[in-house]
């Protein structure tokens, strides 16, 4: 333990402790910008470049920053003395000299950290009246818009992106007051490794980096009488979105989800969930078979578009072991514009998919050419975020808290418990071993439902299953970077798995890039993840096969699981893609 | 080139090699002439100095006169400079060599054994 | 012509004797026999503890003892630790380390060795600028010289210790200087800066323990070897012993390369090293330490120059540029001419540095136009201030220095500027205007026929006149002018 001093008050702290761990420890706040530390995920930005945390250190000559200063025995601290205070001020006065001072119209208005930094310190003036940076605006990808004049350089998005997710898209570049964060060599997002998943999103304190808007475009296809328009909605959706209104963390909103959708004026509202019931049909089929036919293994889960983007970049050699299912949305869109098409009489070409997503990659995805039909066009036509779904709400002022609680639309509404779990790391394998184990262990009258084996938040973990006296073996990484671990074990043949689930976003999709803003606090995650298995265990229906829809489905149009027609609207294929 | 084992050996090469180089010349009886050639020297014109001293030297079949490039003596604002080393006799340093005065350091020092009397710097610099 | 007097060289001892592309020449001036030495003579402490008796102070900037940096290298445990040397010398104006490498290569590298075998380390890397093509290729001819003859690389002399040094160039970059920025570029990153403490000697290149010493600094550590640390410590002072180098320009009379005794005082420098101010002008002041330093007024020129005396006066000791003004130049155009520089190089990773300089410059431009406020004066010393108290490294840390120095011994200047929108020194362009003196213009036309933008008329034998709405203020007329009949003001 270290003995020091702050504002006179003593204590003690373990050692590698920083000067801000141990205010915080007194109750002692100290201003922060940059500074980031999710440890839990690995997310730890002490990179000291904002220099708001300054502090006064006796018998240091210069001020410290708190956040990455450890404090040493006998240190004498003072957070709030008129010198480190007017340091602070001046620091983000010059800060915001150089922002683009348009809050009322900014993506992050509200839930801006600059702004509630500026609002904490009293700000007033900026005696600064120097010009400020300008810079394009990188739109080129369907999926984030990078807004180079609101970066505040604070590097989250780059240690999130190289360290945490180990794509390595974004750095430094060019020098001094032209200094930005962005792709090597000014290259449009599009055109770089960039896997979407928007972590970088997620962790960016200010309006720098944010979603695409796909709003206008879905209130257009709203408002045409002409177009029928279909939302589905993403497992992990149902338990953040009450974020956006104030209920507490982890509230499972599914009810008056799917409420404000109609009363946005959606014709159909239907469930992606129902989808992750087919998906895991074909998926589980597909294990079945490449385990009982000496096929490729392991398996790998392909229902995270940003992890498929990811190992087409970095891993072009393992192309052939994902699964060739396509994701549960894009499921569901060729299923709408056929199967549903047909069934309620609607012409697939009028038929309008929005997918209301946690996650920024779906917008890419939905973009891939391989993702259309040649009758049907893209499978899936616009994705919005949580995050968009809660403006468009507000903006169609409806007061969400009072709605009443709504069952989605027939035919592909229904899901089981197995689905639900879809939006956390380990729930889409968990789904899987489900029928699995079902279908393979045909005389045991009721097989194992949880397997809680393959569920926690370690960055890799591994279980052993037993289904049918068969040991399956299986590995599930959430992060890039551990699925980079895992992949690189694997193609080196370290390892040996039947079955592996890759979520690019740390903690699955309850972590995506298009979630509501986690405040810098990796709880909210779990509690979302806990809802998602409390809604799990209250369905009755809680394996994929058992959906009576499902039944239905393949009964009436697509015949046997992994057979022609679902190749052919449920399978896709992957494309090798440059490194840089 | 040799490899050297031992510290011995090391200071051996040392006495053996005293009298090749353009240092101790009153052992070697040889007169050295050194042109600052450092990038200073090269930028005010140094390389053409020295080629015109080397040119002299021929001329004049000078045998015991060798030229060397060595770095900056310091004194940038009088380069190029040329340090005439005699044996037994003190340098003598010029600055602002041109190339004429190059051809009347080989024709009035070297062979007249007269400094000029023009040019001359007077260098003061000790080397503990 | 003038003398040299009070030059005492150590780090320049063979720079202007021996041939730097032969290693025979440096041999012959007991070259690599400080190595020898400590191989054989010395344990690695007691190299160590010399170095720490001596006194060396590091000659890239900041003065810290060089024998306590090799302590913490040696006392880091690794299996593996580098030796590396700072060559990226980027204050404008300076070249001591330049002319070090291009004129005695091999005292860098037999130093490195000593420090490697010092701190237990085998491998050496010199970061030199690639904008220093010869000391590159000196340096290239000295490493493969040192290890044909076995002075460097494998079991040296038959000592059992090994050593090898290689090249790293660098692209230009300033901040570079700056030691963790250096390394980082090294490693293939980005030039910028990281946070200190872990300090390299614990935690350096590649997280392994480093030595990092400038050029100048390792002339001086064969020597101190060789000689002793009571030999070393005759010169200089008690706080700042040995010389320093000092890469003198400017206004004065004799520009070059100077390596004085620490203590000597400025005046000397500049009077009887230097031959006094050009063209019998005024001195002004002298700036030490590049864009990090300041301007030391005629009032200080008696102090003795040693790394605290230099930043008591407000400047620093840096690695030794010192550049002399004269009544010619602007205090505020020097100020800004500094600051341009480091924005310009500013890594861009630190708010101050990054948006403070650039905010800083900018009331520098408004009062060089002409169009400073009262308020300005103020906001320079607050805004620079807060820079030197918070930003991240050495550069932004000192980069305000100028502008405070200036601002304290020339605060008449910059009111000049601001209340009466003049410049004094008659160096800003947008402050000065050129007048012809009807009683003394003889009409002889030289200043219409030299005039660049042809704006002066007037007959021949008659007043001339200077159109002031098309005047470019270039001073053309003023220096041609036989007749005194032109005035700036």
């Amino acid at each position: 333990m270290v003995d020091l001093t702050i504002n006179n008050i003593e204590t003690s702290m373990p050692e590698g402790s920083t000067i801000l761990e141990a205010a915080k420890s007194l109750g002692i706040h100290i201003p922060t910008l940059c500074h980031l530390d999710l440890h839990d995920i690995k997310m730890v930005n002490q990179v000291g470049t904002c220099r708001v945390c300054m502090v006064e250190v006796e018998g240091r000559r210069n001020l410290l920053p708190s956040c990455s200063t450890l404090v040493t025995p006998g240190m004498v601290i003072h957070t709030n003395t008129k010198r480190a205070v007017r340091a602070r001020r001046m620091i983000v006065e010059l800060l915001l000299s150089n922002h683009p001072r348009e809050c009322l119209i900014c993506n992050r208005n509200q839930n801006c950290e600059l702004q509630s930094l500026s609002a904490e310190l009293g700000i007033r003036e900026i005696r600064y009246k120097g010009p400020r940076l300008h810079t394009d605006k990188d739109t080129s990808s369907y999926s984030i818009v990078r807004n180079a004049e609101k970066c505040v350089l604070c590097r989250r998005c780059e240690t999130m992106c190289n360290t945490v997710q180990t794509v390595g898209v974004y750095s430094a570049v060019h020098r001094g007051f032209e200094t930005v964060i962005g792709p090597a060599f000014d290259k449009p997002m599009l055109d770089t490794a960039c896997t979407f998943c928007g972590q970088c999103v997620s962790v960016c304190p200010t309006g720098a980096l944010t979603e695409t808007n796909d709003a206008a475009d879905v209130w257009d296809a709203i408002s045409d009488p002409d177009k029928i328009v279909i939302a589905q909605t993403a497992p992990a959706v149902r338990v953040a979105l009450g974020e956006a209104f104030g209920l507490p963390i982890g509230t499972s909103v599914t009810g008056k989800m799917v409420a404000a959708l109609r009363r946005m004026g959606f014709d159909k509202v239907m469930d992606t969930d129902f989808a992750a019931d087919l998906t895991i049909m074909e998926e589980a089929s597909e294990m079945i078979h490449r385990i009982q036919h000496n096929g490729r293994l392991p398996i790998l889960t392909s229902c995270c578009p940003a992890w498929v983007k990811f190992i087409e970049h970095q891993f072009p050699s393992l192309l052939d072991i994902p699964s060739t299912c396509k994701s549960p949305h894009e499921m569901f869109g060729a299923i709408a514009k056929t199967y549903l098409a047909e069934k309620l009489g609607m012409d697939p070409e009028k038929i309008v998919v929005v997918s209301i997503m946690p996650c920024l990659a779906k917008k890419f995805e939905a973009k891939r050419e391989e993702l259309s039909g040649k009758e049907i066009g893209s499978n899936v036509d616009y994705v919005i975020s949580t995050r968009e779904l809660a403006r468009m709400i507000r903006e169609a002022g409806i007061s969400f808290t009072s709605l009443p609680d709504e069952d989605f639309d027939d035919v592909m509404g229904e899901s089981t418990g197995a689905s639900v779990i879809f939006g956390t790391t380990g729930g889409v394998i968990e789904a899987a071993v489900r029928t699995a184990a079902a279908w393979l262990d045909k005389d045991n009258p009721s097989p194992q439902i949880e397997f809680k084996a393959l569920r926690g938040i370690e960055g890799i973990r591994e279980a052993e299953v037993e289904i049918a006296g068969m040991k399956l073996s299986i590995a599930i990484a959430h992060g890039l970077g551990n699925a980079r671990k895992l992949l690189t074990d694997i193609r080196d043949g370290k390892v040996q798995y039947h079955a592996i689930e890759i979520m690019a976003c740390p903690s699955g999709c309850v972590g995506g890039g298009g979630q509501p803003y986690h405040g810098n606090n990796i709880e909210v995650l779990r509690k979302r993840a806990g809802a998602l298995y409390s809604e799990d265990e209250s369905k009755t229906l809680r394996r994929s096969h058992e959906n009576p829809q499902i039944q239905k489905l393949y009964e009436e149009f697509l015949g046997e699981p992994y057979g022609e027609l679902a190749h052919e609207l449920l399978h896709t294929h992957y494309h090798e893609r440059d490194m840089l | 080139m040799t490899k050297l084992g031992s510290w011995d050996e090391l200071k051996k090469f040392r006495e053996d090699n005293r009298k090749e180089t353009s240092l101790l010349t009153s052992d070697s009886g040889k007169t050295v002439l050194a042109v600052g050639e450092a990038t200073c020297g090269i930028a005010a014109g140094a390389k053409r100095v020295a080629e015109v001293l080397r040119k002299e030297i021929d001329k004049q079949g000078l045998e015991n006169v060798s030229i060397i490039a060595t770095g900056c003596f310091g004194y940038c604002y009088a380069e190029p400079m040329v340090e005439v080393r005699e044996p037994g006799k003190k340098s003598v340093y010029y600055g602002y060599v041109t190339e004429d005065t190059a051809r009347e350091i080989v024709s009035g020092h070297l062979l007249k054994g007269k400094p000029l009397t023009q040019n001359i710097l007077n260098v003061e610099v000790w080397i503990p | 012509m003038s003398s040299g007097t009070g030059q005492v060289r150590i780090a320049l001892r063979n720079c202007g004797v021996i041939d730097p592309e032969s290693i025979k020449d440096y041999i012959a001036t007991d070259g690599y026999d400080a190595l020898a030495k400590a191989l054989f003579d010395m344990s690695p402490d007691e190299v160590v503890e010399t170095v720490k008796k001596s006194g060396l102070r590091g000659r890239g900037g900041a003065g810290f003892p060089t024998g306590i940096k090799w302590e913490t290298a040696r006392r880091s445990e690794s299996d593996i630790k580098y030796v590396l040397c700072n060559a990226d010398e980027g204050d404008p104006g300076a070249f001591m380390d330049r002319s070090v490498l291009e004129g005695d290569p091999h005292c860098v590298l037999e130093a490195m060795a000593i420090c490697g075998y010092a701190i237990g380390a085998s491998q050496g890397i010199i970061y030199v600028r690639a904008e220093y093509p010869l000391a590159v290729k000196r340096l290239q001819i000295a490493i493969e010289q040192a290890t044909d003859m076995g002075l460097l690389g494998d079991n040296i002399l038959g000592s059992g210790f090994s050593f090898n040094v290689r090249l790293y160039f660098g692209a230009g970059a300033f901040v570079c200087g700056e030691e963790t920025s250096l390394m980082n570029s090294v490693q293939g990153g980005r030039g910028e800066p990281r946070l200190k403490p872990p300090f390299p000697a614990v935690k350096g290149l590649w997280d392994k323990p480093t030595n990092i010493n400038n050029v100048e600094t390792y002339a001086n550590v064969a020597q101190i070897i060789r000689n002793g640390w009571e030999w070393f410590r005759q010169f200089g002072t008690e706080k700042s012993p040995g010389t320093k180098v000092f890469a003198l320009a400017g206004k004065v009379n004799n520009v070059g390369l100077v390596e004085v005794p620490m203590g000597t005082p400025l005046r000397v420098i500049i009077e009887d090293i230097g031959g006094g101010i050009r063209n019998n002008k005024k001195f002004k002041a002298a700036q030490t330490g590049g864009p990090s330093g300041g301007c030391i007024p005629a009032e200080h020129l008696d102090t003795p120059i040693e790394y605290e005396s230099l930043i008591s006066l407000g400047s620093m000791m840096g690695s030794g540029g010192m550049i002399v003004l004269d009544e010619d130049d602007c205090m505020v155009g020097i100020s800004k001419f500094y600051l341009t520089f480091t924005a310009e190089e500013s890594c861009g990773k630190c708010t101050p540095c990054r948006i403070g300089n650039v905010r800083l410059l900018e009331i520098l431009d408004r009062i060089t136009e002409g169009k400073g406020e009262e308020k300005d004066m103020d906001d320079l010393e607050n805004l620079g201030n807060t820079i030197k108290d918070t930003a991240l490294c050495g550069l932004g840390q000192s980069s305000p220095n100028p502008i405070i120095s200036t601002l304290r011994y020339f605060s008449d200047e910059y009111k000049e500027h601001i209340y009466h929108k003049r410049c004094p020194a008659g160096s800003c362009s947008k402050l000065i205007g050129y007048k012809i003196l009807p009683d003394k213009c003889t009409g002889c036309t030289v200043c219409a026929r030299n005039c660049p933008v042809s704006c002066i008329s007037g007959e021949r034998k008659k007043v001339h006149v200077i159109d002031q709405e098309r005047c470019i203020k270039c001073g053309v007329c003023f220096s041609k002018c036989r007749f005194k009949a032109i005035v700036r003001g």
